[in-house]
């Protein structure tokens, strides 16, 4: 199965050792790159240093075309060539080689993913899906397994619920907010499988509460009101927040989401279970096992007295759609997972109101979202605007750091060695253990404050701490010095003398950015007689480059 | 001083020049009202233990006797435990066999009968006291209540009103371990200087991080360490490692960059010195101690996916690592904090399956960890001065008496609380066991569902631990636990139970 995925991966043939031998003599490939930079900065003409912006915000990684003509989807030239608007039209067409596998047999779902995140071509879809996926969260650690399937339980449900994911991508969040609701996998997440209104005896109970409090807290409202630009609604009166929904709403949604259960032949009696999960299929409906009483659900709405499982599940969902704090609660976290952790409310509103109507008055139309915001000034040009650069940017996820470094350096993979699950354990060993969220929470909450900054927001600063900073120069380590059979980097392919080097990194790692004291201190570690041969000086540029503030932080 | 203290480590944390700096600072510098070490001039140690997901506490300590013990049957069919089941305790002051403890807990049983263990009861987040009346108008009720994270958050934070807070901004997102550790500083001269008072290999990230001081966080299997290409480190690797911690201090004017590089620092400062001071002390602890020590800790057969006491074990050896004086190679602390923790007791279905594991989980770590205190302190190291401990548990919340349709039960707000240590006045119950009557007044519970309204707050189970520890004057006690004067004043003043009008609990052995 990893074999159909794979695009441009090549086979180590004989043999992937290296040796740290003497200097190697290859020239930089990309020299010639600089003279196609575009003299006005523009959306459909955009520089190369916005380009790898845009590659950073929008993909797994930027990569260099390296002369191939015409150069391919997903490179920096490529984005150069045909503008942004056109690279994310693109990018919204391309499908996956092959949707995540949950046979036993198959790779681990975090190597599957790390493999789709490196090599595949459908980049925007797999890192909107990820951003997805740290919102609507399911863990494999948390689906047990059941001796009353043929299958593992945790990597079946997550394998659906990923491609439910990459599927819902750029669809309509209202359809994905369905389809969510309906999964086995949510469904045993977070409890709504099986949730019934009635214990054996025919007695009315109240259902469980879990998935109705999550869905409003975490899927689409939040906890305060919010305006548009996704700041919050202070009451007046009371200088407090104002909520946006009470304890009677999650009971109320949780009895209009009451009575569903695994698919199955027919519905157990009122009170009854199924047992047998089916992490195949969606969730059915029982109304034996449903609260058909009215509900009164958010701003004034109920639900239908006498209603179905099924229709109250639609009203339940259509009125949570409607809700004016879903615009800029969804809009404002899709903008911190792909361009900056504190957006400012100008750019919240922008992308929200594109949320709430796009130009084909559609509601919730994601692919409009994050057209949104990778087209926003905020996002777009050589750096983020002046004014903000003090502010912007978000420290690169655990996992999206692997990948830019992997995808920087283009290795040659041996797929017989599984290179996903040792990319999937590094990222591990740093705090994002894909797709296995240690809660509902995800891996980092997007309210998490950035160390030592007096307010402002670094989701990913919630899982930096002293152990995993030392994985994340650990990871970095172990690839350039062990030289890992499965991941194989062709150091040739990087300038060899000192200054080229340095120069090559700041053009490309760090989009121009390269600030002179650090060019400095990489050219006087570069001189040091213990700095040692070519290859070494390499990979000590690539190790002081990949860890240094102005790379961890994507700006 | 016109510059805070931290102010000036957060402007020079690019290079390891601070640290000299900082060393030659007089320990009392801003800190005319310090902490004292007058309880004890050995080593102490607080161990928190986060339970994450929601312990559900109901059935961890179960009345056994007459109309209690009934009520509890009432609310449970499926969950309750029989009378045969509980382990019966026998605490002070009350009736023989007024209590029993879930049948996973036999160890605990034996050191709560010892008088090394006790309970606090119905202790979570408050604002003010409050009464049925309050709770149901809505006055000053912690905000998000039967939220996970919120909750785990005030329980960590020790403030349950982050948004109406006064408190400034940088300090609402700090943890009352890591505010303790401000000021429990002064007491520690360390070998290096400034050496974290608070290490974490688990549990809940905000608990450990103070105003000032930020806590060593270490994987769970102990492991903190800056790769090299050879052991001992080349030339080549001291040239990178050099390279590197000034790369750190370019930060582009970019704030995260800066937050990024703060935290390199602390790592690469101090990772080595906890390695060696480890290796080290541990050398110092005799051998045969060390070997029983080691046995405690072994994972039982067939529970791989246990982590509290791999975490305990690494608690074990970083307290000796602290407590052994520097000229014997140790860190030479005279306080720590330590946070572990493990997750699932979000038990809303199945809990009769799952609990049972986790509480068993969690009485073989408390065992095996309050036995090697026991053996450390007899342990000739340490001569008069054997490291203390004391351990104690915290959740996000209890959960509802009443079960739910799926053999599990859902969010609730108070619970009760372990305390396990030498220093424990043990065998005992303290604060006030709720009603478990769901037919009757309710006036103890937010509903119908047995949703506990807490009689003792997160602040004065806090801060009970934290003056053992050496907290000392009121304005120290005002730092870390900000809303606790106006609660017992509030108490005070509108005639709460006295237990509400205390700021301190009587847990704690006095000194």
């Amino acid at each position: 199965m990893l074999r159909r995925t794979t695009l441009a991966l090549a086979f180590c043939a004989v043999s992937c050792a290296e040796v740290e031998g003497p200097p190697e003599q290859s020239p930089p490939p990309a020299a010639a790159l600089g003279e196609t930079q575009q003299a006005v900065d523009s959306l459909e003409t955009p520089g190369e240093a916005n380009s790898i912006r845009f590659l950073e915000q929008s993909s797994f990684g930027p990569r260099l075309g390296r002369n191939v003509s015409p150069a391919p989807v997903g490179t920096v030239e490529h984005v150069m060539a045909v503008g942004i608007p056109q690279s994310l039209t693109e990018q919204f067409s391309l499908q996956p080689a092959a949707p995540f596998n949950g046979d036993v047999a198959a790779a681990d779902l975090g190597s599957q993913f790390f493999l789709r995140a490196v090599s595949g071509e459908d980049q925007l879809r797999l890192r909107v899906a990820f951003a997805l996926s740290q919102i609507f969260v399911v863990s494999q650690l948390d689906i047990p397994e059941s001796p009353r399937t043929a299958y593992s339980d945790p990597k079946t449900a997550l394998a659906a619920h990923l491609n439910l994911l990459s599927t819902h991508a750029f669809g309509n969040f209202r359809t994905l907010l369905e389809a969510v609701t309906k999964s086995s996998a949510m469904g045993r997440y977070l409890d709504m499988v099986n949730n019934r209104a009635f214990n054996g005896a025919g007695d009315r109970i109240d259902p469980n509460e879990n998935y109705a409090r999550e869905m409003l807290q975490l899927f689409t409202l939040g906890i305060p009101k919010l305006n548009m630009d996704g700041t919050v609604q202070i009451d007046p009166l009371t200088g407090k927040p104002r909520t946006a929904y009470t304890e009677e709403q999650v009971q109320a949604f949780a009895s209009a989401l009451s009575g569903w259960t695994w698919k199955a032949a027919a519905c157990p009696a009122k009170g009854g279970a199924i047992n047998v999960p089916d992490y195949t299929q969606p969730m059915m409906p029982c109304n034996a096992n449903h609260d058909e009483r009215s509900q009164q659900l958010l701003r004034g709405v109920s639900t239908t007295a006498g209603g179905t499982a099924a229709v109250h599940l639609q009203q339940a969902l259509d009125n949570v759609f409607n809700d004016p704090n879903v615009p800029p609660f969804i809009s404002k976290q899709l903008i911190q997972h792909l361009v900056t952790s504190n957006p400012t409310p100008a750019y919240v509103n922008r992308v929200a109101l594109v949320f709430k109507s796009d130009a084909n008055g559609d509601r919730g139309n994601l692919m409009s979202v994050v057209r949104a915001i990778l087209e926003d000034a905020e996002a777009r040009g050589a750096q983020p605007p002046l004014a903000l650069r003090p502010g912007f940017g978000h420290l690169r996820s655990p996992a999206l750091f692997v990948t830019n470094v992997v995808r920087w350096l283009d290795p040659t993979l041996d797929l017989t060695k599984d290179p996903g699950l040792r990319l999937s354990n590094w990222s591990r060993s740093m705090g994002q253990w894909v797709p296995r969220s240690p809660s509902v929470f995800s891996y980092y909450p997007p309210n998490a404050p950035a160390p030592d900054t007096d307010g402002l927001l670094g989701p990913e600063f919630a899982i930096l701490d002293t152990a995993t900073i030392t994985a994340r120069a650990n990871f970095v380590h172990e690839l350039l010095y062990t030289n890992p059979a499965a991941i194989t980097v062709d150091y040739n392919l990087l300038p060899s003398d000192n200054a080229a080097l340095v120069a090559w990194l700041g053009r490309y790692w760090l989009h121009g950015t390269m600030a002179p004291a650090l060019e400095q201190r990489l050219l006087t570690a570069l001189a040091d007689p213990d700095a040692g041969v070519v290859l070494r000086k390499k990979k000590l540029a690539l190790y002081l480059t990949s860890l240094s503030p102005s790379f961890q932080v994507q700006r | 001083m016109t510059t805070t203290r931290r102010q000036f480590l957060r402007g020079a944390t690019g290079s390891l020049g601070f640290l000299a700096a900082a060393s030659s600072l007089p320990r009392w510098m801003g800190s005319a009202h310090a902490a004292t070490l007058g309880g004890y001039a050995g080593s102490r140690v607080a161990v928190c233990v986060f339970l994450l997901g929601g312990n559900d506490s109901n059935n961890v300590l179960v009345p056994r006797l007459g109309n209690p013990y009934q009520h509890y049957r009432d609310a449970r069919n499926v969950l309750r435990l029989e009378l045969d089941q509980l382990l019966t305790i026998n605490p002070t002051g009350l009736a023989a066999g007024a209590y029993g403890l879930h049948p996973s807990l036999t160890k605990v049983r034996d050191h709560f009968e010892q008088g090394r263990a006790a309970f606090v009861c119905n202790v979570g987040p408050m604002v003010l006291p409050l009464t049925k009346a309050d709770y149901t108008a809505s006055l000053a009720v912690p905000e998000n209540l039967f939220s996970h994270s919120d909750q785990q958050d005030a329980w960590a934070s020790a403030l349950a009103n982050p948004t109406t807070s006064t408190l400034t901004s940088d300090l609402k997102v700090t943890g009352w371990g890591g505010r303790t550790a401000d000021k429990l500083h002064v007491l520690n001269t360390s070998t290096p200087p400034d050496y974290p008072e608070v290490t974490s290999f688990g549990g809940k990230q905000r608990f450990s991080v103070g105003g000032t001081r930020k806590p060593l966080m270490v994987a769970a299997d102990g492991t903190l360490a800056f790769r090299t290409t050879t052991t001992p480190p080349s030339a080549f690797d001291q040239l990178q490692s050099q390279a590197l911690q000034d790369v750190m201090g370019i930060q582009d004017g970019v704030a995260l960059e800066a937050s990024y590089a703060g935290v390199f620092g602390t790592a690469q400062t101090f990772a080595r010195a906890r390695a060696e001071a480890r290796e080290e002390a541990w050398s110092r602890i005799d051998g045969v101690t060390r070997g029983k020590i080691e046995t405690l800790f072994e994972t039982p057969v067939g529970k791989d996916r246990w982590s509290l006491h791999v975490q305990l074990y690494q608690v074990v050896r970083d307290l000796v690592a602290g407590a052994i004086p520097a000229a014997s190679g140790g860190l030479g602390l005279k306080r720590q904090v330590f946070s572990v923790g493990f997750g699932s007791f979000d038990t809303h279905q199945n809990q009769d399956v799952d609990h049972p594991e986790l509480l068993a989980q969690l009485d073989y770590g408390l065992d095996a960890f309050q036995q090697a205190m026991n053996l450390l302190e007899l342990d000739p190291a340490f001569g008069a001065n054997a490291p203390q401990s004391t351990l104690f548990t915290m959740s996000d919340f209890s959960r509802t008496l009443l079960e739910n349709s799926e053999q599990g039960t859902d969010h609730a707000w108070g619970g009760h609380a372990l305390v396990m240590g030498n220093r424990v006045a043990g065998r005992k119950l303290y604060g006030t066991f709720p009603d478990l009557d769901l037919s009757g007044t309710l006036d103890g519970s937010t509903d119908n569902k047995g949703r506990w309204i807490p009689t003792l707050s997160v602040e004065q189970y806090g801060f009970t631990l934290a003056s053992w520890l050496g907290l000392s004057t009121v304005a120290e006690r005002d730092y870390v636990f900000p809303n606790l004067p106006g609660y017992v004043q509030d108490a005070v003043t509108r005639g709460f139970p006295a237990l509400a009008q205390r700021y301190k609990l009587a847990f704690m052995l006095p000194d």
